[in-house]
């Protein structure tokens, strides 16, 4: 199931928060538990197993590792923890790189790092063992960050897994939050996504020079708003059921360099594989040769993370090399040239990795980024761009300001001038949400076009 | 305290209208058949293992949920008017023409190139061998431009070039000599004339008026002129298929019977399961679906008889739609008129042609249609 579809909004979320506000403190994580594999089940009814699997191996072997430790056996520990990994990567090799003919599990890649998470923390004293099944599989299933993250460490949400305090605020936080996150979903990046498909279908065809700009345009745009709206409409679900997840983007199209823009695409990727990989191999303390094998490794993963098509691990190997050409070389100088530098070098190569990402057959790849910087006999614009600027140049706009933090900055600044507690500012805000629901109601009926791109990862 | 109250009213909204609205949708009654978009709706899926399962009880019942979901029609309204907000220039297809007109969008991607090829070669077998057949002049191929290739003007500024001048050409090109009419020019010089509708993929009586003046006289027939028909508006309110697409409008349709005093016609449909004696059935004039009130929607074989002709010429008309409002014409100048839609037709034509003694024929399309008709194998077995 997905947040962005009738069926949730108006049946699944219905449901639980009716069972979750009759449960007595006690049943609330049962509640939550058995609802996740309702959630999961709904389009897997197969897979659910799998994840309940995933569960049980991790739960006691968590447990394992810590009466090993207790018992002073670190040996045995660091044994239970290597198989461990090794069945969880397995899980995740089978079902996404074995090649086989097999339907990926929604949200293997998402579940696997959260359970593997656990078991390491459990190993390194940063997270006690969890005595209930069932509030570990609350942890692993919890249906707001099941199937496209926020990647959540088990340590970030132990404490509120069994003491977790819910107010008002939170829960209207909450809403809001969710709504923001289904209108960047249904709104945007499913309307942007048309323009996409569109043009993605003309790579190596009648495609201009303009046009393949509009078109990875497009794409970058769908990809950000699908995914972040995704893990807002997470981090929202979160707090009206008492879960503070961190936050995943932060305004990733606004970074003046490579090493920027990882801090704020999909944070809680970058984070796992930076606490689970690059310090443990090491790190940046043993001399400039091992970090840049230890940055080489993160990054190979990281491309392999996102699929078993060879163009993810491309994308990861260019990431990397940037990320180490950054860190070597000019990324000193970038630092000192005026800001607008560091932007457009950001955009230009995110939007070239971008290339690299969407499209997986590697001839397209070339003739598209040919086709960006006018190597090839095309136009360099054509009638069909000239109406579709016409048609989606208002979109645009909106999608442009979006990813950036100024409307946020506007409105707390209108809001500082009528007064932060002013009836208007509450209206307004009332109104704004309000039309968020309903257009995305709106394009959810009509849903002729509801795809979700983070499904196949 | 007051941050308090306020998110209280927040959640209470937000409560409100998630389970307001889950409840009514669980409440009204489901509806089978929507008349608005011309097709059943998806009623409560039944729960079985093996639905569940395979994955289908899921799906039927999110296609339920939405086929089913109250005031869909005005949800989808709201849908089209913020995309028009938004500058969208096109929906489902649809252009949002100037002057109010809807203008179904079309473009080369709909062509499957095999099912073209095909339908070209095709189109040279049958009027080749049916001009053998019948003699020359007695075979015609009119392929109707539809309101995008003809309406240039009312199109949004830089619309993608539409494929039915590069389509029509090709099929000239296959079409045996003399035998294909191309009647652009004509529909160009009266494009400022009510020959489209607004809100609907066909032409209008008028149309397919001019249509049959340059049909008439490629076969030396005198068309009988537009003063000696008797026009009647049946209908002020007809909405068509392109509105059901978007659900919004800005003017409405007329829909006109043309007549003619004396005449006396049988229609049989369909090897005589229904009969009339009139080319207009009116009672769809009741109906979302109007333009069904042309010699009754499409059926395999119709049969029109004028009894007040005795000049042993019968035609058969190979057709869509479009041919519908075009035989109250055609009707004027033969015995019999047989019209066949090769979508419900199962009896081969050459056959079909020996059997009732045709004397002439025409083949009568919307371009895209034929284009990418996928029943022409009919045509020429």
């Amino acid at each position: 199931m997905v947040f962005s579809s009738l069926l949730f909004l108006f049946l699944f979320l219905p449901t639980v928060i009716v069972l979750y506000m009759i449960a007595p403190k006690k049943a609330k994580n049962l509640v939550l538990f058995f609802m996740s594999l309702i959630f999961y089940a709904w389009g897997e009814p197969v897979y659910v197993t799998l994840m309940l699997f995933s569960t049980v191996v991790d739960f006691i072997n968590g447990r394992l590792v810590d009466e090993s430790l207790k018992e002073g056996k670190k040996r045995k520990a660091q044994i239970i923890l290597g198989i461990d990994v090794v069945i969880n990567l397995s899980l995740l090799g089978f079902f996404k790189y074995s090649g086989l003919d097999l339907p990926l599990p929604i949200g293997i890649s998402f579940y696997t790092f959260q359970t593997m998470s656990y078991t390491i923390d459990i190993y390194r004293r940063e997270a006690k063992v969890q005595k209930s099944i069932i509030d570990f599989g609350t942890y692993v299933t919890l249906f707001p960050q099941l199937i496209a993250g926020p990647i959540v460490r088990y340590q970030t949400v132990a404490e509120e897994l069994n003491h977790r305090k819910n107010n008002p605020n939170m829960v209207a936080e909450g809403i809001q939050r969710f709504l923001i996150g289904l209108g960047k979903k249904v709104l945007l990046a499913n309307q942007i996504g048309i323009l996409w498909d569109q043009y993605g279908a003309k790579i190596g065809g009648e495609l201009s020079t303009l046009g393949a700009w509009i078109g990875i345009s497009a794409f970058a745009f769908q990809i950000y708003f699908d995914f972040s709206g995704y893990s807002d409409m997470a981090i929202g679900l979160g707090k009206m059921f008492g879960f503070h997840f961190l936050e995943n983007f932060h305004y990733p199209y606004e970074a003046v360099s490579m090493t920027d823009f990882w801090r704020r695409w999909h944070i809680s990727l970058g984070t796992w594989f930076k606490e689970y990989v690059y310090i443990p191999l090491g790190g940046n303390k043993h001399g400039v040769r091992k970090q840049i094998r230890n940055i080489a490794i993160v990054w190979l993963l990281t491309g392999i993370w996102h699929g078993a098509s060879l163009n993810f691990m491309y994308w990861g190997i260019y990431f990397g090399t940037l990320l180490i050409l950054e860190k070597m070389i000019y990324g000193k100088y970038l630092e000192k040239l005026p800001k607008i530098f560091g932007h457009l070098y950001g955009i230009l190569f995110v939007w070239i990795g971008w290339a690299i990402f969407a499209l997986e057959d590697e001839n397209k790849i070339w003739i598209l980024l040919k086709q960006m910087f006018g190597f090839g006999k095309q136009a360099f614009v054509t009638n069909q761009d000239v109406y579709q600027l016409f048609s989606y140049g208002i979109l645009f706009i909106i999608l442009i300001l979006a990813c950036t933090h100024y409307p946020k900055k506007w409105w707390l600044w209108i809001k500082a001038k009528i007064g932060e507690d002013s009836i208007g500012v509450f209206v307004i805000e009332q109104l704004f949400f309000l039309m968020i629901f309903f257009c995305s109601v709106a394009y959810l009926v009509e849903a002729t076009y509801n795809p979700f791109l983070y499904f196949r990862f | 305290m007051k941050q308090e109250k306020r998110s209280i009213i927040t959640i209470m909204l937000f409560g409100i209208l998630i389970f307001g609205i889950a409840v009514t949708n669980q409440l009204i009654p489901d509806k089978t058949f929507s008349e608005n978009e011309n097709r059943t709706l998806q009623t409560k899926p039944k729960f079985s293992k093996k639905a569940l399962f395979n994955g289908s009880f899921g799906e039927d019942y999110e296609t339920y949920l939405s086929d089913q979901f109250i005031g869909r029609d005005q949800w989808i309204t709201l849908k089209t008017k913020s995309d028009l907000a938004l500058g969208k220039q096109e929906i489902n297809g649809v252009y949002f023409g100037k002057d109010g007109y809807l203008i179904e969008k079309h473009t080369s991607d709909e062509l499957n190139q095999k099912q073209y090829v095909k339908n070209k070669k095709r189109l040279k077998i049958f009027t080749k061998r049916y001009s053998k057949l019948l003699g020359k002049n007695h075979v015609k191929v009119m392929l109707a431009p539809t309101a995008s290739c003809i309406l240039r003007d009312k199109l949004p500024a830089y619309a993608p070039k539409d494929p039915q001048d590069k389509i029509l050409k090709e099929m000239k090109q296959n079409a045996k000599k003399g035998t294909f009419l191309d009647i652009r020019s004509t529909m160009k010089k009266k494009k400022d004339e009510y020959i489209y509708y607004k809100t609907d993929h066909h032409w209008t009586i008028l149309g397919a008026y001019y249509a049959y003046e340059q049909w008439a006289n490629s076969v030396g027939i005198e068309p009988i002129s537009k003063e000696n028909w008797t026009k009647e508006v049946v209908s002020k309110d007809f909405l068509g298929t392109l509105y059901s697409k978007v659900n919004t409008f800005e003017e409405m349709d007329q829909i006109e019977f043309w007549t003619r005093k004396n005449d006396t016609y049988e229609v049989i449909y369909d090897m005589g399961q229904k009969r009339s004696n009139s080319l207009y059935e009116r009672s769809y004039l009741e109906k979302k679906d109007k333009y069904s009130a042309f010699l009754d929607g499409n059926h395999a074989v119709t049969v029109i008889k004028n009894k007040s002709i005795k000049n042993g010429k019968k035609i058969m008309i190979i057709k869509d739609s479009y041919a519908n409002c075009f035989a109250p014409f055609i009707a004027e100048h033969f015995e019999e008129v047989h019209l066949i839609d090769l979508r419900y037709f199962n009896i081969g034509i050459e056959e079909y042609v020996k059997q009732f003694a045709i004397t002439d024929m025409l083949l009568l399309y919307h371009t895209m249609s034929y284009a990418t008709d996928i029943h022409t194998l009919q045509l020429i077995r």
